[in-house]
């Protein structure tokens, strides 16, 4: 090869090398990718989960009259039920006798309303159902009364009265209540009020072991225990998260939920509201699942620890991270005037039974945000 | 079929001008253009390269010398994905998000020494050579926020062939593979992982795993050289 051909040669191969080397893009180190994100943190609600009283009788076994020995249960934050009921059980205090009760249950609804003025007005109404050994009603607005007496369940004059629970049966329920056991009262757990024996209902998984009951709750240590005992008692675990939506993506970021309850799952949820503020469509996100790329879903959580890296702790197992995702692209309804999710404007964490209905926001909300205007437009 | 024509069209051209052509205890320099192909796992991007080297013949068939390789690339933007906050989280209005592919040039220098074995001929001498040595990773002070420097040790395995043009000059056509070793990733993210996608991760491209070496990859054409009053190869 002459010199000229080789320098020519050497020339062109420069020129490549150094036209790969210094494209335009270069100097440009961020580039802007895809659509804008808009979120906000949501904030603990912890509002309306089930709760309520139970006045019992004054003594543990039967008083001269039994048909006087009232068991009163109150009830409220129930969700309805659509594969169940809920039943009523007085037992002993060591929970290895039970009799199922029936009483007369009244419902009682609260509706609210806005005058003129604006301010809330709230109008109760009750209705008596009958007695029943069972119920399946329920509602964020309703309040369920369930008055029985001993002689009216059955139960034997000897036995005591020392413990009142509520289980959720899916079927025809036996001689003792299922797993599900969320709701309970227990006479050593109660007080003398106004002359009447009375006590808070507590919302978990009963045990008859009052150490291991598990009282369900969003900000305390209890039942808890992560590695060093020093590290456990400074452990308070409150449930945080955010929501995000990008372009049709929908989701919500969050950590630090204890188990659900036996019975329970999270589930998350949008609402769309109209220019009034009135809530006019409520859309599922999904239930709670692990973070990408996983994505297992914490539905059986309440019983199994569905992912050990998402989720542990002793006794009572903590959620520590979580995603729930949703595109508006596969559902319908949630693209107004062209804009995903425009008009929603609330963002609910809810506790779902799962015995109700698929794909109806329950009563007992965990978390709660407004969503930022960017996205909702209001 | 054509392949094993080429290589015995080859061979043949090797045998039937088999003739030493180096000539012993003589150095000879090159100057080296092209490519390196960093392997997916290093979040590199294809770079050009300018390199030189120096070797010693010892004898005919062997040779020592010295390698050195500048390049200049952008890491792979999309492996890095920032998210730029705006906006208070708590407050009425919320917050906006970017989402940005973040990258940056990267200045990589590699030194080395090389052992060279080749076959002479007349006109072409195949030869495979391999080495050890260090790289140099540097990056832009600003964009990083500090002076960013990383080196570690390297070692190269790789083959060619020299065309001779004159008795003191050719070509050069090789191919070289380069690990780099306790190579890390990390080191090439501008945000050093303080705004990570965690919300939208498979909205963006699959990062591939990372790994402790990278492998590169490196095409050249060089001009090769041989001072003194006695031409080479």
């Amino acid at each position: 090869m002459k010199p000229m051909h080789l320098a020519a040669l050497t020339s062109v191969a420069i020129t490549v090398a150094f036209a790969a080397a210094c494209t335009e893009e270069r100097a440009i180190t961020t580039e802007p990718v895809g659509s804008l994100g808009f979120g906000q943190n949501l904030v603990k609600a912890q509002s309306n989960l089930p709760r309520g009283r139970v006045i019992l009788p004054t003594t543990p076994i039967a008083s001269a009259t039994p048909a006087t020995d009232s068991i009163i249960v109150e009830l409220g934050g129930l969700d309805s039920l659509s594969g169940g009921n809920y039943v009523v059980w007085v037992g002993n205090d060591s929970a290895t006798k039970f009799v199922r009760a029936s009483g007369t249950l009244t419902v009682l609804r609260t509706d609210t309303t806005l005058n003129a003025q604006g301010d809330a007005v709230f109008s109760t109404s009750s209705t008596v159902v009958g007695t029943v050994n069972q119920f399946s009603t329920g509602g964020s607005n309703r309040l369920m009364r369930f008055a029985t007496t001993r002689a009216a369940i059955g139960m034997p004059n000897a036995d005591s009265a020392n413990l009142v629970l509520v289980s959720v049966e899916s079927g025809t329920p036996g001689a003792a209540p299922s797993v599900r056991r969320p709701l309970w009262v227990r006479r050593s757990q109660s007080a003398v009020v106004s002359g009447r024996l009375t006590g808070g209902v507590r919302f978990g998984n009963f045990n008859p072991r009052l150490s291991s009951e598990y009282v369900f709750a969003t900000s305390t240590a209890a039942n808890a225990v992560f590695g060093p005992a020093a590290f456990s008692a400074i452990t308070v675990i409150i449930p945080r998260g955010r929501i995000e939506v990008r372009g049709a993506i929908y989701t919500v970021n969050d950590s630090n939920y204890y188990r659900p309850p036996v019975g329970y799952f999270y589930e998350a949820w949008t609402i769309r509201t109209d220019t009034l503020g009135r809530f006019i469509d409520t859309v599922s996100l999904g239930r709670k699942a692990t973070p990408f790329p996983g994505r297992l879903s914490f539905y059986d959580a309440d019983t199994q620890i569905t992912d050990p890296q998402f989720m542990f702790g002793t006794p009572t197992p903590v959620i520590f991270a979580s995603q729930h995702r949703v595109s508006a692209d596969t559902i319908a309804g949630t693209v107004i005037k062209g804009t995903p999710w425009r008009e929603f404007a609330f963002t609910y964490v809810t506790l779902q039974n799962k015995l109700s209905p698929t794909g109806r926001m329950g009563a007992n909300a965990v978390m709660v945000v407004g969503n930022p205007s960017s996205v909702s437009f209001r | 079929m054509r392949k094993v024509m080429l290589a015995a069209a080859f061979v043949a051209l090797a045998a039937t001008t088999a003739q030493a052509q180096v000539q012993a205890k003589r150095f000879s320099v090159t100057t080296r253009v092209g490519t390196v192909t960093p392997e997916r796992s290093s979040s590199l991007d294809m770079a050009g390269l300018v390199g030189l080297d120096t070797e010693y013949s010892l004898n005919k068939y062997f040779g020592t010398g010295v390698s050195v390789d500048v390049t200049r690339g952008n890491t792979h933007r999309e492996d890095f994905v920032a998210r730029l906050r705006y906006g208070n989280a708590n407050a009425g209005g919320g917050d906006t998000v970017y989402y940005q592919y973040v990258g940056q040039p990267v200045n990589t220098i590699h030194i080395g020494a090389m052992g060279v074995a080749r076959y002479p001929t007349k006109r072409i001498t195949p030869f495979v050579m391999g080495g050890f040595g260090t790289y140099t990773m540097l990056l832009d002070t600003q964009i990083n926020g500090k002076a960013a420097i990383k080196n570690s040790a390297s070692y190269t395995v790789g083959g060619g062939v020299w065309i001779k043009f004159t008795e003191r000059s050719g070509i050069q056509i090789d191919a070289r593979q380069l690990t780099m070793r306790n190579f890390d990733r990390g080191f090439l993210d501008p945000t050093a992982g303080r705004n990570p996608n965690r919300v939208f991760p498979e909205d963006f491209p699959a990062v591939p795993a990372s790994k402790s070496t990278a492998g590169n990859l490196m095409l050249s054409l060089g001009f090769r050289y041989i001072p003194g009053s006695a031409g080479g190869n």
